[in-house]
C-alpha cells in the first residue's frame, strides 16, 4: 500500500515540475496523470480504512508530539476520494476551457502556472483533511488560500482582480485570527496536536476557551463561507474562471466547513454550536434571497452556494451524528450539482460573451446537452425526487425535526422557504435557456408586436397573422443571435456528465450512499 | 517591575488592534495591505512571546554543560519560533501576491481606492 | 402485478420516449420522430386504460412494496383510487387520440407525449400511494412533471409554468412540513398507524396536521385563495393539453382531500378536527369551497378568451366538489365525487370543441369569433352538450351531481353555502351563454367563410365525449354505483343507487323520466315555433347601427365585448381582486427583502472586514454573556 503522504507529495512535486518544464502540453498531461493516479489510489485507502480502521502516518520516523502528525480515517479518506475525483473532472474540463479563460499578455505561458496552482490547491485540500496538527492545518490552509487567490484572479480582468484582492484581504484577516487562536492554544496545551489542545482547553477557564474557539472558528470560517464572513464569496466564485468556481464551490468551501466542524466538535466541544446554528440559518435566508435578486448567472450560483453551505452547517450544528450524516449527504450532492452548474455556465459565458442570464435566451437550442445538464443539476439542487438532492434535503429536515429544539423547528421553516426561493431563481434560468429568442432581443419593432399580442396574458389577441409575424421575427432573431450549434467540447462534456452522474446515481442508489456516509459521519465526531 | 513578556504581549495586542483599525478605516488598498502586515507583525510577536523565558538561551543542546532536563528548563521554547518563521514566510507570500494583484488592477483601472474598487457588489 | 404495470408502463413510456427523442431528434426528422412518438403514446395509454379497467377487482385487495428510487414505497389499490385511476387513464387516452390530429405542430412540442407519460406516472403514483412518504414523493414527481408538461408550449405558457412552479413548490414544502409533523407526532408514515394515533389525539394536533396536509391539496385543486396560478397556466397550454389539465390534473387535489378526510387518517379525523360547531376544518373547507364556486365563476364571465373562460370555470366547478365532499354526508360525498367525473367529461368536451374551432380559425378570442354553427356543426353540438352539463341543466350529467350537492347542503344545514352554489350556477349559465354565442352564433366574420369542420380524428373524440356526457346523464347509476362502492369501502353510508339515478330512500331522482320530459318539451316548443310561422331569414349584414358611422376599425358587433355593461360594474372588483393583490404583495415583500439583504454585500472590502470583526465581537459577547 502506498503511503497516503503521496497525496501531498505528488501534487506538490508535479506542480514544481510543471513550472520547471514550462510547456503547456506537458503541464496538462502531467497534472492529469498525477491526479488520475491519486483517483486510482483513493478507493483503496478508503476500503482499507473501512476494513482496518484509521491509519496514522508517521513522517521521518519522528513520533508526535515532536513529529508532524497526519492521519487518514474514514472522513479524510472519503474527502480524499471526493477531492481527487472532482479535481480530475475539473482538470479534464480545464483542458479545452482554460485557453479561452483569459485574454491577457502571456496567457499561453500562464496556462502552465494554472495547472501548477491547481495542483497546489489540491495539495492544500488533501493536507487540510489529513492533518492532526493545528499548525499544519494553518500551513495547508494558507497553501489552499494563496493558490485560490491567484486562481480567482487568473483571467486578469478587472472583475477577477478585484475579487482576488477582496478574497485575499479577508483571507489574511482570517489567518491572523487563526494564528492568534493557535498561539493561545499552544500557550495552554504546550502542544500543537489537536487532541492535546482539546484536553487543555477543556481544563482552561471558560472565557479563555471561548476566545480561542471564536477566533479560530471565525478565522477559518472565512474560508468555510459562514455568514457574515462570506462576503468575498459571491465576488470570487463569480469572477473566477468557471473551472475554479466549480472547485471553490464544489469542494473547497466544503472541505473548510467539514474541517471546521470536526475541530469544533473535537477541540472546542459544543462551545460554538448554538452560534453556528443561528449564523447558518441567517446564511440560508441571506444567500437564497440575495440569489433571487441577481442578474448574472454565476453570481446567482455563488449566492446559492452560500445558502447551500449554510444548510450543511445547520445540519452539522445540530450536534447529533444523524445531523452530521445528513449534512455530509447534502455536501456530496452539492459538490456534484454545483460543480456541474458552474462548469456548464462557463461555456454559456464563452459562447455568448456575457455573464447576464437574459442573454442566454434560447441557448438550449444551440447547446442542448449543456442545457439538459444544467436542468438536471438544478433539479437536484432544488430537491426533486428521485434526484440526490431530494433525499439529502429530506434527511436534513428529518434530523432537524428530531432535534426537537426551537432552532431545529426554525431550521425546517427556513429550509423549506429557501427551497421555494431556490426553485424560483433556478427555474427562471432554465426557462430563459429553453425560451424563445423573442424577449431577449428586444428591438423596438418587436416590443410593438408583443404589446399588440397582449404580453400580459389577460386577453391574448394573437390571431394567425400576428402569430406568424411573431414566429418570423423570433426565427430571424434566433438565427441572427445563434448562428451555429456549438455544444460543450468532448472533454468538458465528460466532466459535466461526471458530476451530473453523481446526483443521478446518488438519487437512485441512495441507500448505498446512505450506508457509505455512516462511517464518515461517525469519524467526523472523532479526531 | 514589569516583565518583558507583559511588555511584549501588550505590544503585540496594540499592534494587532492598530492593524485591524487600519484595515477597517484606510481608503487605499496598499495601506490596507500594510495594515494587514501590521496585524501579522503583532501576531508574530505574540507567538514569539509565548515561547519566551526570562534569561533563556537558544534551544541548542550543548554537550557537557549540564543534563538535558537542566538545559531544557533554561531554553526558550523552539516551537513558536519555528512557527513564526513559517508565518513570516507565508505573510511574505501573501503580501507579494496582494501587491501584484493591486498593481494589475491599477494598470486597468488607474486607482487603488477602496471605494472605487466596487465593481462587484450586491 | 397490476399496480406494478400501472406504474411501470408510464415510467417506461417516459424513459423510452426520452431515449427515442435523443435517438431520432425531432429537429432532424420531425415526421418520423412525430410518428413514432404518436404510436408509442397511443399504444402506451391504451394499454394503461385497459389495465386500469382490468384491475378493478383488485381494489382493496392488492398492495405492493416497490423499490423505486432506492426507497421502499408502498402502493395499494383502493376503490377510491381505482375510480380516479380509471378517469386519469381514460381521459388521457381520449386526449392523446384527440391530439393526434389536434396538436398542430409536432416539431414545436417535441416532448409533449414524453411529459404526458411522466405526468401520468406521477398522478398514478399519488393515487396508489399507501403511506405518507410515498404519497409525498409521488406528489413531488407529479408537480414537477406538470411543470415540465406546461413548459411544452410557447413563451407565455413557459411564464405561466413558472408561476405554477412557485405554487407547486410552496404546496410541496407545506406537505413536507405536514409529513414531518405527522412523522414526529405519530412516529410512523403508515396510514394505519396514523389513523390509530390520531383517534387518540386532541383537536389541536390533528387540526395542525390536517391543515398542513390539506393546504397543498387545495393549492393543487386551485381552491379560492390559491387559484391564481391556474388560468394562465392552463389557458396558455395547447388546447388539447388544457383539456387534459383542466379535466383531471387539478382533480388530484380533490382526490387528496377526500383521501385525507375519509381514508388515510381514519374516519374519525373530521370529527376530531373541530373546535366547535362553527369552527372546524370541515366548515372552513366549505367556506373555501363556496368562495371557489362564486368568485372564479363570475370572473369567467368577463373573459374574452374561450380557453381562459373555461379555465376559470374549471376552478369554479372545483368549488362544488369541495363543498360536496367537505359536507361529509352520503349525498354530498357522492355528489362531489360524481361531479369530478362529470366535470372531466364536459370540460374536456368543451375544450375539444374550442380546440376544433382554434384548429380552423387560429384563435380562441371571443371578440373575433362568431357564427361558426353551420361551418363546424359537430364542434357546436359538442359545446352545446358540454355547456348544458357545465351549467347543471338536465338532461346532461352535470345536473345529477349538482342536484346531489344542493340536496346535501340543504339537508346538512348549510343554507348559505347552498345559496352560493345557486348564485354560482347563475354565473355559469350567463358565461356559457357568452361562450357558445360568441363562438358559434351571431354573425360569421367574413374571414371565416372558408372554415371547414375538423377531420374525423378530432370529430370522433368530440362525438364520443358527447355520448359520455349524455349517457351518464340518462344512466347516472353506472358511475354512482362505483361511488357507492367507494363509500362502502371507506366505511361510510353508501348512496342508494338505481340505474337512472337515486333511490327513493335518498330523495328520488330518475333521469330517464327527466330526459323524456325534457325532450318532449323541446319537441313541443319546436312544433309551436314551426307552426307559428314566424321564421324570417335576414342577411348577415342587414343590421342596424343607430346612425353610427361605422368603419373597419370599430368592431360594431353584438359579440364584441359581451357583458361590457356588467364588466363595467363588477369588473373592477374581479380584475384586480384582493387575492391577486395579496399574491403581488407577497412577491413584493420577498423581492424587497432580496433587494435589502443583497445590499449587505456592499462591494467595499473594508465593510466586509468590519463584518468579520463585528461578528467576532458579537459571537463572543453572545456566548460569553450567558455565563
Amino acid at each position: 500500500m502506498v503511503s497516503p503522504m503521496i497525496l501531498i507529495a505528488l501534487p506538490l512535486a508535479t506542480a514544481f515540475l510543471i513550472v520547471l518544464i514550462g510547456s503547456r502540453v506537458a503541464a496538462r498531461w502531467l497534472a492529469l496523470a498525477a491526479v488520475a493516479l491519486l483517483v486510482g489510489l483513493a478507493p483503496f485507502w478508503f476500503a482499507d480504512i473501512l476494513r482496518n480502521g484509521p491509519m496514522s502516518i508517521v513522517l521521518a520516523d519522528v513520533l508526535p508530539p515532536l513529529g508532524i502528525a497526519f492521519g487518514l480515517d474514514a472522513l479524510s479518506a472519503g474527502f480524499v476520494l471526493l477531492i481527487a475525483v472532482s479535481g480530475l473532472l475539473v482538470l479534464l474540463y480545464s483542458v479545452p476551457y482554460i485557453p479561452h479563460a483569459g485574454q491577457f499578455e502571456g496567457a499561453k505561458k500562464a496556462e502552465t502556472r494554472y495547472y501548477a496552482l491547481f495542483l497546489l490547491l489540491m495539495a492544500g485540500s488533501f493536507g487540510l483533511v489529513m492533518t492532526k496538527d493545528i499548525f499544519n492545518l494553518f500551513v495547508f490552509f494558507e497553501i489552499l488560500c494563496i493558490s485560490s487567490y491567484i486562481l480567482v484572479a487568473y483571467s486578469q480582468e478587472e472583475r477577477s482582480l478585484e475579487a482576488g484582492i477582496k478574497y485575499m484581504i479577508l483571507g489574511s484577516i482570517g489567518s491572523a485570527f487563526m494564528l492568534v487562536a493557535i498561539g493561545l492554544s499552544y500557550r495552554v496545551a504546550g502542544s500543537l496536536a489537536m487532541n492535546d489542545i482539546g484536553l487543555a482547553l477543556a481544563a482552561a477557564p471558560h472565557g479563555y476557551a471561548l476566545l480561542v474557539a471564536v477566533l479560530f472558528t471565525l478565522g477559518f470560517g472565512i474560508e468555510a463561507a459562514i455568514f457574515p464572513l462570506n462576503t468575498w464569496l459571491p465576488d470570487a466564485h463569480s469572477s473566477a474562471p468557471s473551472s475554479i468556481s466549480a472547485v471553490l464551490s464544489g469542494f473547497v468551501i466544503e472541505v473548510a466547513l467539514v474541517v471546521l466542524v470536526r475541530i469544533g466538535i473535537s477541540v472546542f466541544g459544543t462551545l460554538m454550536e448554538p452560534a453556528l446554528g443561528v449564523l447558518a440559518l441567517a446564511g440560508v435566508v441571506v444567500g437564497e434571497l440575495a440569489a433571487l435578486g441577481q442578474k448574472e448567472l454565476k453570481r446567482t450560483l455563488a449566492f446559492s452556494s452560500i445558502g447551500q453551505v449554510s444548510i450543511m452547517l445547520f445540519a452539522f450544528s445540530l450536534g447529533t451524528q444523524s445531523g452530521d450524516w445528513a449534512g455530509l449527504g447534502q455536501l456530496l450532492m452539492h459538490t456534484g450539482a454545483k460543480s456541474a452548474l458552474f462548469l456548464v455556465s462557463g461555456y454559456f459565458i464563452l459562447r455568448t460573451g456575457s455573464h447576464e442570464i437574459e442573454s442566454y435566451r434560447g441557448l438550449a437550442r444551440r447547446m442542448p446537452a449543456a442545457a439538459a445538464f444544467f436542468s438536471l443539476a438544478a433539479l437536484s439542487l432544488v430537491g426533486m425526487p428521485p434526484f440526490f438532492g431530494f433525499f439529502t434535503k429530506f434527511r436534513i429536515i428529518e434530523v432537524a425535526a428530531a432535534a426537537r429544539s426551537a432552532l431545529g423547528y426554525a431550521g425546517i421553516v427556513v429550509i423549506l422557504f429557501g427551497t421555494v426561493i431556490e426553485a424560483v431563481y433556478l427555474f427562471r434560468i432554465v426557462r430563459v435557456l429553453y425560451g424563445g429568442a423573442i424577449e431577449g432581443a428586444r428591438s423596438d419593432a418587436l416590443v410593438g408586436i408583443e404589446a399588440a399580442a397582449g404580453a400580459d396574458g389577460a386577453t391574448p389577441f394573437a390571431d394567425g397573422a400576428t402569430q406568424g409575424a411573431l414566429a418570423n421575427a423570433a426565427g430571424s432573431l434566433a438565427s441572427a443571435a445563434t448562428p451555429t450549434r456549438a455544444d460543450l467540447p468532448a472533454l468538458a462534456w465528460i466532466a459535466v456528465a461526471g458530476f451530473v452522474a453523481l446526483v443521478l446515481v446518488g438519487g437512485f442508489a441512495f441507500p448505498w450512499f446512505d450506508q457509505a456516509l455512516q462511517p464518515i459521519a461517525a469519524a467526523l465526531a472523532t479526531l | 517591575m514589569i516583565s518583558v513578556s507583559a511588555v511584549l504581549y501588550t505590544t503585540s495586542i496594540i499592534l494587532i488592534l492598530l492593524g485591524l483599525y487600519g484595515a477597517l478605516t484606510r481608503k487605499n488598498l496598499i495601506r490596507t495591505v500594510i495594515s494587514l502586515d501590521v496585524i501579522d507583525l503583532g501576531v508574530n510577536i505574540f507567538l514569539i512571546t509565548i515561547g519566551y523565558i526570562k534569561d533563556g538561551r537558544a534551544p541548542i543542546y550543548v554537550v557537557g554543560s549540564g543534563s538535558l532536563s537542566d538545559q531544557a528548563a533554561r531554553m526558550a521554547d523552539p516551537l513558536p519560533q519555528s512557527l513564526v518563521l513559517t508565518a513570516i514566510v507565508i505573510g511574505f507570500g501573501v503580501t507579494a501576491v496582494a501587491l501584484t494583484l493591486i498593481m494589475r488592477l491599477y494598470e486597468k483601472r488607474k486607482t487603488v481606492e477602496v471605494s472605487e474598487t466596487r465593481g462587484l457588489k450586491w | 402485478m397490476s399496480i406494478t404495470t400501472l406504474l411501470l408502463v408510464p415510467l417506461a413510456g417516459f424513459l423510452g420516449g426520452l431515449a427515442l427523442a435523443a435517438l431520432v431528434p425531432g429537429s432532424k426528422s420531425p415526421r418520423t420522430s412525430g410518428a413514432i412518438q404518436k404510436f408509442v403514446a397511443v399504444a402506451g395509454f391504451a394499454l394503461l386504460f385497459v389495465e386500469a379497467l382490468a384491475t378493478r377487482s383488485s381494489a382493496g385487495v392488492s398492495s405492493i412494496e416497490l423499490w423505486l428510487f432506492g426507497f421502499p414505497l408502498h402502493f395499494a389499490m383502493t376503490q377510491l383510487s381505482w375510480y380516479f385511476i380509471a378517469m386519469v387513464t381514460g381521459i388521457t387516452l381520449v386526449t392523446v387520440l384527440f391530439s393526434l390530429q389536434g396538436l398542430r405542430d409536432n416539431g414545436k412540442y417535441p416532448l409533449y407525449y414524453v411529459w404526458l407519460f411522466a405526468k401520468t406516472f406521477g398522478m398514478l403514483g399519488v393515487l396508489l400511494a399507501n403511506d405518507l412518504l410515498s404519497f409525498f414523493i409521488m406528489w413531488e414527481v407529479m408537480s414537477w412533471c406538470t411543470y415540465f408538461l406546461l413548459q411544452q408550449g410557447g413563451e407565455k405558457s413557459k411564464r405561466a409554468a413558472g408561476s405554477y412552479l412557485v405554487y407547486a413548490v410552496v404546496a410541496g414544502m407545506t406537505l413536507l412540513g405536514g409529513l414531518m409533523y405527522v412523522l414526529f407526532h405519530v412516529g410512523s408514515v403508515e396510514f394505519d398507524a396514523i389513523s390509530k394515533a390520531f383517534a387518540g389525539f386532541g383537536a389541536g394536533s390533528v387540526i395542525v396536521a390536517l391543515v398542513l396536509i390539506l393546504i397543498p391539496m387545495l393549492i393543487e385543486a386551485a381552491a379560492y385563495p390559491a387559484h391564481w396560478w391556474l388560468p394562465s397556466a392552463y389557458a396558455n397550454a395547447e388546447t388539447g393539453i388544457s383539456a387534459y389539465l383542466a379535466a383531471i390534473s387539478t382533480r388530484i387535489g380533490i382526490y387528496g382531500m377526500t383521501f385525507f378526510l375519509f381514508a388515510g387518517f381514519g374516519l374519525s379525523v373530521i370529527n376530531i378536527a373541530s373546535v366547535n360547531k362553527f369552527v372546524s376544518v370541515q366548515e372552513v373547507l366549505m367556506v373555501i369551497g363556496a368562495f371557489t364556486m362564486v368568485v372564479p365563476t363570475f370572473t369567467a364571465l368577463f373573459q374574452h378568451d374561450a380557453k381562459e373562460l373555461m379555465t376559470w370555470h374549471s376552478i369554479g366547478q372545483g368549488g362544488y366538489m369541495i363543498v360536496g365532499i367537505a359536507s361529509s354526508t352520503t349525498l354530498g360525498i357522492a355528489g362531489g365525487l360524481f361531479h369530478v367525473f362529470n366535470h372531466m367529461a364536459y370540460v374536456s368536451l368543451i375544450l375539444f370543441s374550442i380546440a376544433a374551432v382554434e384548429y380552423r380559425t387560429g384563435t380562441t378570442n371571443l371578440n373575433k369569433l362568431g357564427g361558426l354553427i353551420k361551418k363546424q356543426p359537430i364542434a357546436y353540438l359538442g359545446m352545446l352538450f358540454g355547456i348544458i352539463g357545465l351549467a347543471g341543466i338536465p338532461p346532461m350529467n352535470g345536473f345529477v351531481s349538482k342536484w346531489l350537492i344542493y340536496r346535501a347542503l340543504i339537508l346538512s344545514g348549510h343554507p348559505f353555502i347552498a345559496l352560493s352554489a345557486i348564485i354560482a350556477t347563475l354565473g355559469t349559465i350567463l358565461s356559457v351563454y357568452k361562450l357558445i354565442h360568441n363562438t358559434f352564433l351571431g354573425q360569421l366574420p367574413e374571414r371565416y367563410n372558408d372554415v371547414k369542420e375538423v377531420g374525423w380524428g378530432m370529430r370522433l373524440p368530440i362525438i364520443f365525449m358527447m355520448a359520455v356526457v349524455w349517457f351518464t346523464g340518462i344512466f347516472p347509476g353506472t358511475i354512482l354505483s362505483v361511488i357507492a362502492d367507494i363509500q362502502k369501502s371507506l366505511g361510510l353510508e353508501a348512496i342508494a343507487v338505481t340505474a337512472h339515478g337515486v333511490a327513493p330512500s335518498m330523495g328520488q331522482l330518475n333521469m330517464l323520466v327527466i330526459n323524456i320530459v325534457f325532450i318532449a318539451a323541446l319537441l313541443v316548443s319546436w312544433l309551436i315555433y314551426l307552426a307559428a310561422g314566424k321564421r324570417k331569414h335576414i342577411g348577415q349584414y342587414d343590421n342596424y347601427a343607430a346612425g353610427h358611422f361605422l368603419d373597419a376599425s370599430i368592431p360594431y358587433n353584438y359579440n364584441y365585448d359581451f357583458y361590457a355593461g356588467m364588466d363595467h360594474i363588477f369588473g373592477p372588483a374581479l380584475h384586480k381582486p384582493p387575492v391577486k393583490r395579496f399574491e403581488q404583495s407577497i412577491v413584493a415583500v420577498v423581492a424587497g427583502a432580496s433587494e435589502y439583504l443583497r445590499r449587505l454585500f456592499t462591494g467595499n472590502v473594508t465593510t466586509y472586514a468590519a463584518y468579520v470583526v463585528a461578528a467576532a465581537v458579537v459571537v463572543l459577547l453572545a456566548l460569553g454573556g450567558g455565563r
